[in-house]
C-alpha cells in the first residue's frame, strides 16, 4: 500500500509540474479529445452510409467494416510505423495514438449511428411525409431526436470502451495512466499485484460510473427506439 | 518507398508469419473454449433465481467487463506468481508461462461477455415453456438442460460470433507480455529489416480473414442448427 501511496502522484499527473502532463490525468484527456474527434468521424461515415447512392453506401460500410475487423493495436502500429513513412510525413507518437485511435472508434460509433437511424421504424418517417414536412425537416424533427436518444446509452458504452482501450497507447510510450503504472512497477519490482490491481480499480470505478449513467438514461427514454446490442472494439 | 512483396516469401520471414499466425490461432481457439466454459458458467448463475448467485454473476461480469484487458493481462502476468504460493505448477509454469496467463486473461475477460449474450438468449425463452416444463415435472437443472439449452443456439450465435472475433482480435494485446503472435511478428519483422510495411499489410489481411472466417463458420453452423 505504501508503494501505491509513495507513486500516487506520478499515477495520478505523470511527472508534471516538472515534465509533460501524465498519468490518469492524460488517460482522461486524452479520452475526452478523442471521443469528441472519433464522434465527429462516426456521423461523416454513418452519413455516408445513408446516402441514396450506392457506390458512396458501399464505400462507406466497406471502409468502416475494414477498420473494424483489424486488431486496434494493429491499427495503432499502422498509423504509428507505416503511414507516416508512406506519406513522408513526422508524426509524434501521441499525434498517431489520436489519430488512430480516433478513426478506430469512429468507425465503431458509425455503426451505431446508422443502427440509431435505422432504429426508427419507417413508418415515423413516412408519417412526418404525410403530414406535409419535407423530407429535411421530417428528419430533423422526427427521426433525428427519436435516433439520438436510441444511440445516446450505446454511446456511452462506446465511450467507456474507448476509455479503456486508450490503454493501448502505452505500448508507444506515452505516459498515460498504464504507463505510468507500469514505470511504476519496474521500477518497485515487487508490489506488481498492488499496483495494477489499483490502476484496475481506478479504471473500474470510473467505468462503471459512466456505464451507470448510460443505465439511467436507457431508463429515463425507455420509450425510445432499441437497436440490438452494442458492439465492443477490442 | 520501394514496397517488395518477394520479401514476405524469404524463408525467415514466412517462418515468422506461420508461426505467429499459429500462436494467434492457438491462443484464440483455447480462449474461446474458455470464455464460453466461463460465459455458460455465469450466465447459469444470473438465471438460477438464487438472489446470492445472481449477484455474484453480476459482479463478476461488472468487474471483467470495466477493467481493460491490458491492465488485467499484466496483472495475471506479474502478479499470478505472486499471489500463488511459490510451489511448481505444471500446468502454468511447464508450457510458456505468458501464453498461459493471455488464454486464462482472454477466457476471463470475455467470459464476461459471452455471459451477457447467453444470459439474453436464455432470457429470450418465453417463460411460458419453462413454467409448463416445470409443469410437467421436471426440475429446474432438467428444464435448463432439455428445454432451454436445445433452443439456445440459433438465438445466441450471433452475438458469440461477434464475441469470438474480438476474442482474435484482442489476442493482438498479448504481444505486451511477449506472447509471439501475429503483431508481434509483424513489429519484429519491422524492427529487424525495416520492412514492417509488407510485414504489417500481411498480418492485417490475415487478421481480416481470420474475422471473416469466423463469421462465416459461425453463419454456416447458424444455418445448420435453425430449427427446420
Amino acid at each position: 500500500m505504501q508503494a501505491i501511496f509513495d507513486s500516487l502522484p506520478y499515477l495520478m499527473i505523470g511527472p508534471y509540474p516538472d515534465g509533460p502532463l501524465g498519468g490518469l490525468a492524460l488517460t482522461v484527456l486524452l479520452a475526452v479529445f478523442i471521443g469528441a474527434v472519433s464522434f465527429g468521424i462516426g456521423v461523416v461515415f454513418a452519413a455516408l452510409a445513408l446516402v441514396p447512392l450506392l457506390p458512396v453506401r458501399m464505400a462507406a460500410r466497406a471502409t468502416v467494416e475494414c477498420v473494424r475487423g483489424v486488431p486496434s493495436l494493429t491499427f495503432l502500429f499502422w498509423m504509428y510505423f507505416l503511414v507516416p513513412r508512406l506519406l513522408q510525413i513526422d508524426l509524434s507518437p501521441m499525434t498517431s495514438a489520436v489519430i488512430a485511435l480516433s478513426i478506430y472508434h469512429g468507425a465503431y460509433m458509425a455503426e451505431d449511428l446508422r443502427g440509431g437511424v435505422q432504429a426508427v421504424h419507417r413508418g415515423q418517417w413516412e408519417a412526418a411525409r404525410a403530414t406535409g414536412l419535407r423530407g429535411r425537416q421530417a428528419f430533423l424533427r422526427i427521426v433525428l431526436p427519436q435516433a439520438v436518444r436510441a444511440v445516446v446509452p450505446a454511446l456511452i458504452n462506446r465511450f467507456v470502451n474507448l476509455f479503456m482501450y486508450t490503454s493501448i497507447i502505452s505500448t508507444l510510450g506515452i505516459l498515460e495512466f498504464m504507463r505510468s503504472a507500469i514505470i511504476v512497477n519496474n521500477r518497485e519490482l515487487i508490489y506488481p499485484v498492488e499496483i495494477f490491481g489499483f490502476v484496475g480499480i481506478v479504471y473500474l470505478a470510473i467505468c462503471y460510473g459512466i456505464t451507470r449513467l448510460g443505465r439511467m438514461l436507457e431508463r429515463r427514454w425507455s420509450w425510445a427506439p432499441r437497436f440490438g446490442s452494442v458492439q465492443v472494439a477490442a | 518507398m520501394q514496397v517488395d512483396w518477394e520479401f514476405l516469401f524469404s524463408p525467415a520471414i514466412l517462418d515468422a508469419l506461420l508461426h505467429g499466425l499459429g500462436v494467434t490461432v492457438v491462443v484464440s481457439l483455447y480462449s474461446a473454449l474458455g470464455a464460453l466454459l466461463v460465459g455458460l458458467a455465469i450466465a447459469i448463475l444470473q438465471v438460477s433465481g438464487h438472489r446470492t448467485l445472481k449477484a455474484a454473476g453480476a459482479l463478476y461480469i461488472n468487474f471483467f467487463r470495466n477493467i481493460p484487458l491490458l491492465v488485467q493481462l499484466f496483472f495475471w502476468y506479474f502478479g499470478l506468481p505472486e499471489l500463488l504460493p511459490p510451489r511448481d505448477f505444471p500446468l502454468l509454469y511447464g508450457g510458456r508461462f505468458e501464453v498461459t496467463v493471455a488464454i486464462l486473461t482472454l477466457s476471463l475477460a470475455w467470459g464476461a461477455f459471452v455471459a451477457e449474450v447467453l444470459r439474453a438468449g436464455i432470457e429470450a425463452i418465453p417463460f411460458g415453456q419453462i413454467e409448463a416444463a416445470l409443469a410437467s415435472g421436471l426440475s429446474r437443472p432438467q428444464a435448463f438442460r432439455r428445454i432451454v439449452f436445445p433452443q439456445l443456439g440459433p438465438i445466441v450465435l450471433p452475438g458469440v460470433s461477434n464475441e469470438l472475433i474480438n476474442i482474435v482480435k484482442s489476442t493482438s494485446l498479448a504481444m505486451t507480455i511477449g506472447v509471439s503472435e501475429l503483431t508481434w511478428q509483424a513489429q519484429q519483422i519491422e524492427s529487424e529489416t525495416f520492412r514492417g510495411f509488407e510485414a504489417m499489410t500481411a498480418v492485417t489481411v490475415i487478421y481480416l480473414a481470420l474475422s471473416l472466417s469466423v463469421s462465416g463458420l459461425v453463419r454456416a453452423v447458424e444455418r445448420l442448427v435453425r430449427a427446420p
